[in-house]
């Protein structure tokens, strides 16, 4: 094809840099806040910068260092349970023809495009009579309404693309089906139970009103604990927990970078992360 | 002379391809796979830039036209009818984009169905077609646009064999019919040989000779020229004075032949059983081999290996372990450089 | 084990979760909507809750409100995210990283994206700040209002900087699948690079764009804490009016904020059967 003109080239490249200077602009002045003392209208930057906001977020008064630490647990729980529940229906979906899969398929995906709150209202009077709202549990429940979907569905993927026939080989070299799905099915498949989970634990990570209504205010993980900093003006702790708040994602970016070249089958359900 | 060099590769892919091609007539460009065949033809269509050459037709540079706008068609190995679009819609493509009156359009696509024998068949998407129907469609679709060169891009390969030679006849009869400039690309010496008037031989990104089929056959320009177009038996000597003189004995040579030291080649089904008044040897049959419509034969002369390929019946009753009377007639002898 | 016994017992456990909490939460709030709810004394359904919703301005105001904000949102996300998608597929030195700076905030949760939207775009914001060192304005108010305002505008630009990534990744991958080889087809037959991709390329992606983009609309439509934190209070988005009916002192008012939990469900079913339909096609096609 025949070099495109000068002014062509130029304008791709400068759209392109400005679609990636909007894409990370927003969360610049979350971190220059974290480390500002004061920084007031009309200041370009802060007059003063200062380590306050992080020594406040790391101390035990703020209550940061439990909200992470409660964060996680539910985070890790939520996706330990959809890896455990996610997995075998995967292997359901992605292996199996059967009568009804159509409408199993529609159960699967209607969780993950009904947004939250047209479920957890109805969940929360619920979880009133069994004593579930206001509690850890009954949050790390809700949260499997969003993210074992979400599992079943990488899972479903992955399984399908893989031979069935390889089980079938191992079983007639003599394997049992423990043997088989331990020296066969498992190494095929972690790679991808890995990435799921790490997106699934991410989904649960990022879940705010789910947690609002169901843990009713008590069940403070850091997304709450942001939002009440940032809407109460304290813009640079707020600017410290959101630095704290986007670590785990960015480090699963990071490890997963080389595989989401776009075809990753995780990336198809976290347009609502 | 057109090269394409990408970046990063040791060698060029294609190197200094320089060819002259007849108007109206079919051209191969046939080697084996990776040896810069579909790359020419992508710089012919215009879809690739050479690193250096020019591409002329009827005299004028096309280096700076846009693909768009070369009047050069190309269809791809694997058709790539757009999948979204009917039959129809795929065939009138090309006039659609020059916004021709929406009648004169359908009326043409009419046409050209008929042409490729899918008639009626324009309302049909693509993926309701047999893999030989999609690629009639794919040449309808370039051929309504009348183009100045056709660049068919191996239009057989991804037929099944039976289907092969019914596309064949097609695409001789259409260019014929229509006689479009067209230039084809294979890795089959077979197909080149019976369909395109003359054959372009590149090995290694070089041209090794460009002439017709029969040339290809009878006048091979190098052993691996040769070999390519299934050549088994390679003797060295020395020609002069229409003689080769080689282990195999003295045999007379073509009056055409080149004198000098050389290599004596002759195809395995040029081979006779029996005798004659020149070129007569006696030689060893130490194995045979029923291949269905052939039985090949390998013989031994002194201590050179000859191949030589016969019909079944005419192998009936020739048995391994005995001598035989094998002549090499005049004519099929070759000596390459 | 016969293979129906084993399918079950593979889907049982995952299927009896989604149905309780799901299905089950879902059926709760339709009930409850209807002010059925026999275990405490509530017998007889009635359709007084979304009676009251339909006749009230406020839920017009705010419906009309959502859904400004997630057409647009989505309308404007899925454009960006083509002509991304059409940038980014080009071979280009560097490319590997900006492909990675592209996905960067594809794990950043929206209430974070929603924060630092505010403190951009805010009348305090570092854009009034910039528009006060160049002389464009005075004190903050100049400013225009682009969050906290009656267009929504800061919360559209949230979804957008959130949602182009996220369409564009899958319009890429769905390019990368594709292939540049029926353009070309098409550029030899005569098409111009634009008519190529206007007629041939576009049409191949469009189930793409169209079923990710259903995805972003449903999500738009429902999320709360975006237009929480950057939208007026009146009126308000609608999940913001279902969760302050939800939590008002005056216990008549959930029932309202459960029929409106069921507009959303019922908005989103729709979704649910424009991305079937979507998908459907593109695996039969």
């Amino acid at each position: 094809m025949t070099q495109d003109p000068l002014a062509l080239r130029a304008f791709r490249t400068l759209t392109l840099a400005l679609l990636i200077v909007w894409l990370i602009l927003p969360l610049i002045p979350l971190a220059i806040w974290s480390f500002a003392r004061g920084w007031r209208f009309p200041d370009l930057l802060p007059q003063e910068w200062s380590l306050n906001a992080w020594t406040y977020a790391l101390s035990d008064t703020a209550g940061v260092i439990n909200s992470l630490g409660l964060t996680t647990l539910i985070a890790a729980g939520v996706t330990a349970l959809s890896v455990l529940l996610g997995v075998p229906a995967g292997r359901a979906l992605g292996m199996y023809r059967f009568r009804g899969k159509a409408l199993v398929e529609l159960l699967i995906l209607a969780p993950l495009i009904v947004p939250g709150i047209a479920v957890a209202l109805g969940i929360h009077s619920v979880f009133i009579w069994l004593g579930l709202t206001n509690t850890v549990a009954g949050v790390m429940l809700v949260h499997l309404v969003p993210t074992l979907p979400y599992m079943v569905l990488v899972m479903a993927g992955i399984f399908a693309n893989l031979d069935a026939d390889l089980e079938l080989q191992a079983r007639s070299l003599g394997a049992g089906p423990l043997q088989t799905f331990r020296h066969v099915t498992l190494p095929a498949i972690l790679p991808g139970i890995i990435a799921g989970a790490m997106f699934a634990f991410l989904v649960s990570w990022s879940q705010y009103i789910l947690t609002l209504l169901i843990g009713g205010g008590r069940v403070v993980t850091l997304p709450l604990l942001l939002f009440n900093f940032a809407t109460s003006g304290r813009n640079d702790i707020a600017g410290a927990i959101a630095v704290i708040y986007i670590l785990p994602g960015a480090l699963i970016l990071l490890f997963t970078a080389r595989h989401l070249s776009g075809r990753n089958a995780a990336l198809g359900g976290i347009g609502g992360l | 002379m057109l090269t394409k060099h990408w970046p990063g590769s040791p060698k060029p892919t294609l190197d200094r391809l320089t060819l002259d091609i007849p108007s109206g007539e079919l051209t191969a460009l046939l080697g084996p796979s990776g040896c810069g065949k579909t790359t020419a033809l992508k710089m012919i269509a215009g879809l690739l830039d050479p690193t250096s050459g020019d591409i002329i037709f009827d005299g004028r540079s096309v280096l700076h036209d846009k693909p768009e706008r070369r009047g050069a068609v190309m269809v791809f190995q694997n058709h790539l009818l757009f999948p979204a679009m009917s039959v129809a819609d795929n065939i009138g493509f090309g006039l659609r984009m020059r916004h021709e009156p929406k009648a004169s359009i359908t009326a043409r696509v009419t046409d050209m169905l008929d042409l490729v024998q899918l008639p009626g068949l324009g309302h049909r998407r693509p993926s309701d077609l047999s893999g030989g129907q999609q690629q009639r469609v794919a040449l309808a679709r370039a051929l309504i646009l009348r183009p100045n060169v056709l660049l068919l891009d191996e239009p057989l390969s991804n037929l099944d064999a039976h289907l092969r030679t019914d596309m064949r006849d097609l695409i001789r009869s259409l260019q014929r019919q229509l006689a479009i400039t067209t230039i084809f690309v294979t890795h089959d010496q077979e197909e080149a040989a019976v369909l395109a008037d003359r054959v372009a031989l590149i090995l290694d990104g070089q041209l090794r000779q460009y002439a017709t089929p029969k040339h290809f056959y009878k006048r091979p320009a190098d052993a691996a020229v040769a070999r390519f177009f299934g050549g088994r038996n390679f003797v060295p000597g020395t020609a002069s004075g229409g003689l080769f003189h080689s282990p195999l004995g003295t045999l007379h040579l073509p009056d055409d032949a080149p004198t000098g030291p050389g290599t004596l080649t002759i195809r395995p089904e040029s081979i006779r059983i029996g005798t004659a008044p020149e070129n007569t040897l006696t030689a060893r049959l130490v194995a045979r081999a029923f291949l269905g419509t052939q039985t090949r034969l390998r013989l031994i002369v002194g201590d050179v290996d000859i191949e030589a390929t016969l019909t079944p019946d005419q192998a009936e009753g020739l048995e391994v372990g005995t001598d035989l009377p094998v002549t090499l007639p005049r004519a099929s002898l070759w000596v390459l450089p | 084990m016969s293979d129906r016994l084993r399918l079950a017992l593979l889907l049982a456990p995952a299927l009896l979760v989604i149905i309780v909490l799901f299905l089950g939460g879902l059926a709760v709030g339709l009930m409850r909507s209807l002010g059925y709810m026999p275990v405490i004394g509530l017998t007889e359904p009635n359709l007084d809750a979304y009676a009251a919703i339909f006749t009230s301005p406020q839920f017009y105001r705010s419906f009309l409100l959502t859904f400004h904000i997630a057409f647009t949102s989505t309308v404007l996300s899925a454009l960006i995210a083509i002509g991304a998608a059409l940038l980014l597929r080009r071979t280009f030195v560097g490319k590997r990283a900006i492909t990675f700076l592209f996905q960067l905030n594809l794990t950043v949760p929206h209430l974070v994206g929603a924060i630092g939207i505010l403190y951009l775009f805010s009348q305090s914001g570092s854009f009034a700040r910039l528009g006060h060192a160049w002389g464009l304005i005075a004190q903050p108010a100049d400013f225009p209002a682009l969050v906290f305002d009656p267009y929504a505008i800061g919360i559209i630009l949230q979804y957008v900087w959130k949602e182009v990534p996220f369409i564009g990744v899958i319009i890429l991958a769905n390019m990368q699948a594709i292939g540049q080889d029926h353009e070309l087809v098409a550029r030899t037959l005569g098409a111009t690079r634009y008519q190529a991709f206007r007629h041939v390329l576009l049409p191949m992606i469009l189930p793409g764009v169209l079923s990710a983009s259903v995805m972003v609309f449903a999500f738009a439509f429902g999320a709360y804490e975006i237009p929480a934190i950057l939208g007026q209070n009146h009126p308000a988005a609608l999940p913001v009016l279902a969760y302050r009916s939800y939590t008002d002192v005056d216990l008549a008012a959930r029932p309202q904020a459960m029929a409106m939990a069921m507009v959303i469900a019922a908005l989103s079913g729709a979704m649910i059967w424009a991305y079937l339909r979507l998908t459907r096609r593109r695996s039969g096609g």
